[in-house]
């Protein structure tokens, strides 16, 4: 028999939103700050405005859920999902006051996709955006890629024995040091440094290639914090072919494929272990998926004669998949080119590098490569099996920071997510059919949603429909959370609904 | 109204041009990117708002020109989707700093006017679909955008004012007497 819920479940889950919440008011004050420093005081009353409904929401449901009780691993990963789609809501006033979305979803929609760090956007006439505005969408990313509950964790939340549960629910398993708070103080001190390192470099190519002081340095910085968390918002809607600069490119793709990396991987080179980098499962998984995808991906495009030149693939193609498969995507080129000059392989190929993603516990989504070197892993001791006495004993290993002996339950986690992931891609395209666009267009904007990249064949724009509006919100988040706390939170639902 | 004034400045823009300019034709974004093979390698003429930077380099500046619908607008703010334009080279730097103001959340920028040669993917510039130009002309000076804060906008502000300073009062008052 299923129980209803007990009044304290609900205290716990109430209590903690409102913790995190509050975290989102603190987070609009830089926004505020931005426009106060920059005189723009329209923006400054939508994130007065957004402040406001964060600390009265926040602190609304602390003062109406305080509780003594324990969490539990279901109270985790209920508030790890419920906490991100409040967020979402509150975080999207200042977007909406803003005027420049067509409706409320529409500013749903953009703040998804900056907490998941997807980079599609329903926001109008980005070119004439403000400062305070434009500072909200790549916070809101940066904030979102290490993650908005590590976040909290690191500034709001002290000695719960159950943050770890909010932690694994958001997406990240692995902890970095024995407490679970030292770890997301640690995801924070690795995500910091690069953003220093990243807004000087980045800002400094900006001034070379003839931009302005301030907007070099702010561009330096937004463009950093959406490379970093894999973002890709980009300041402009030229997105990062804005620039025409190689210089930018580079240094960009140098920090999304950083941020892609495992953050376990990241603390073993700080702390030493450099030759991790080299024997990782996840590294060497991405460099042979993506030197398989990149070879697909030129030889459809050389077919078609899109590119010639050995400069323009590496700008053009190797930029794009590269960015596919971190699920970064930052863009050298228009969203209809792939439609239009890429053709129909080279846009499987980057819907495919996109599907599979980058690391685990990183900025990054997709199936990850963790999964992808569980799940060869393991078809290659299948067949060994095949091929060898019937009672000889195949032991299957990985390396991830440690060698890891692989068991089949964690091969069949690993199965199940990517089975998951794939099912929500296939809806996705076949949803967007059924909305008239053709099936490869959807399915790459589709699978684009699902992995938290932010690619676009055109499909994602203010007109889309609002059916397709909905269910990218929701893929977004199912693919940022991995579906465990999603799943958890249905079944809160269901026994809220059916339970006796 | 200042739509329409816009528009009659393009149209005199594109009758004042020389016999040469007069022959490429006038081509907006959309179709240059949903037809890029039509185009490519052929003379032609754009007209959008620069906006972000002048960026100069060694070859020339590059200006974004965006001829979407907010190109055209003035003071008031209809949104019309997302933005859309082309980028340019302009080979003279010269030409090209008479381009003063450039698009962006205070500014609607220059609408300028560019005959040029398209490129689908430029090898020499790694593949960026642009038009080479060697000049850029400035055919309406932009103007400041103004921000006026609505009265709607500080209504609800106050009233959020009040509730969340209600609400952040019962949460320090509950606090403390949860502590005692």
């Amino acid at each position: 028999m299923i129980s209803k819920p007990k009044l304290y479940d609900w205290q716990i889950i109430g209590l903690y939103t409102g913790k995190i919440i509050v975290g989102i008011a603190m987070l609009m004050a830089v926004p505020f700050v931005t426009a106060l420093v920059f005189r723009e005081w329209g923006a400054s009353i939508d994130f007065l405005i957004g402040i406001l409904v964060a600390l009265s929401i926040g602190f609304g449901f602390q003062i109406l859920c305080e509780t003594k009780h324990e969490m539990t691993w279901m109270h985790g990963l209920v508030i790890a999902a419920f906490s991100w789609l409040v967020a979402m809501l509150v975080g999207a006033v200042p977007y909406y006051l803003s005027g420049q979305f067509g409706s409320f979803l529409d500013a749903a929609f953009d703040l998804m996709s900056g907490y998941t760090t997807t980079g599609l956007f329903l926001l109008q006439d980005l070119d004439h955006t403000s400062n305070a505005l434009n500072m909200w969408r790549f916070f809101v990313t940066y904030a979102g890629g290490q993650g908005i509950i590590v976040l909290a964790l690191t500034f709001l939340i002290r000695g719960t024995s159950g943050a770890f549960m909010m932690y694994v629910g958001e997406g990240k398993e692995e902890k970095l040091l024995p407490n679970v708070i030292q770890t997301a103080r640690a995801i924070w001190l690795v995500s910091l440094t690069y953003l220093a390192l990243g807004t000087l470099l980045i800002g400094s190519a900006n001034m070379l290639e003839g931009m302005l002081f301030t907007r070099a340095w702010l561009h330096g910085i937004w463009v950093t914090m959406s490379a970093w968390s894999t973002g890709g918002f980009a300041p402009q809607s030229y997105n990062i072919g804005y620039y025409h600069s190689l210089i930018v490119e580079v240094l960009t793709m140098i920090f999304f494929v950083i941020g892609s990396f495992n953050f376990a991987l990241h603390w073993s080179v700080w702390t030493g272990d450099r030759r991790e980098i080299y024997r990782n499962i996840e590294i060497v998984s991405f460099t042979i998926t993506l030197t398989l995808i990149f070879s697909l991906g030129t030889y459809a495009l050389m077919k078609v004669d899109a590119l010639s030149g050995s400069l323009p693939f590496f700008r053009k193609a190797f930029y794009q998949i590269v960015s596919g498969h971190t699920t970064t995507g930052f863009m050298t080129i228009y969203s209809r080119q792939f439609v239009r000059q890429w053709g129909v392989l080279a846009m499987m190929a980057t819907t495919i590098a996109m599907a599979i993603g980058a690391s685990a516990a990183s900025t990054a989504g997709g199936f990850k490569g963790m999964r992808m070197g569980i799940i060869a892993k393991s078809f290659a001791a299948d067949i060994r099996r095949l091929m060898l006495p019937e009672s000889s004993v195949i032991v299957k290993k990985i390396h991830h920071v440690h060698e890891k002996v692989l068991r089949d339950e964690q091969v069949r986690a690993a199965m199940t997510i990517v089975l998951a992931f794939i099912f929500i891609h296939l809806i996705s395209g076949i949803l967007g059919s059924l909305y008239g666009y053709p099936f490869v267009e959807a399915l790459f904007d589709g699978v684009s949603a699902g992995s938290n990249t932010g690619l676009s064949a055109g499909v994602v724009a203010p007109s889309m429909p609002v059916v397709m509006k909905a269910w990218y919100i929701i893929v977004m988040w199912m693919g940022r959370l991995e579906f465990m706390a999603v799943f958890a939170l249905a079944g809160f639902i269901i026994r809220v609904v059916r339970g006796r | 109204m200042r739509a329409a004034i816009v528009g009659l400045a393009v149209m005199a823009a594109v009758l004042a041009a020389p016999a040469p300019a007069l022959a490429a034709p006038l081509v907006d974004s959309g179709t240059l990117v949903e037809f890029p093979n039509r185009y490519d390698g052929k003379v032609i003429t754009f007209v959008g708002e620069a906006i972000g930077d002048v960026m100069e380099r060694s070859d020339g500046a590059w200006i974004n020109v965006n001829d979407d619908a907010y190109s055209r607008q003035g003071q008031e703010r209809r949104l019309a989707g997302y933005n859309s334009g082309q980028s340019v080279l302009v080979a003279d730097k010269k030409s090209a700093k008479a381009v003063t103001r450039l698009g962006d959340y205070n500014n609607r920028g220059d609408l300028v006017r560019v005959t040029g040669v398209f490129h689908k993917a430029c090898p020499d510039h790694g593949g960026d679909m642009m038009i080479h130009s060697d000049t850029v002309r400035v055919v309406r000076s932009g103007f400041i955008l103004r921000h006026p804060i609505s009265a709607r906008k500080t209504s609800l502000a106050i009233i959020w004012l009040v509730i969340s300073g209600v609400v952040l009062t019962l949460w320090k008052w509950r606090t403390v007497s949860v502590k005692r």
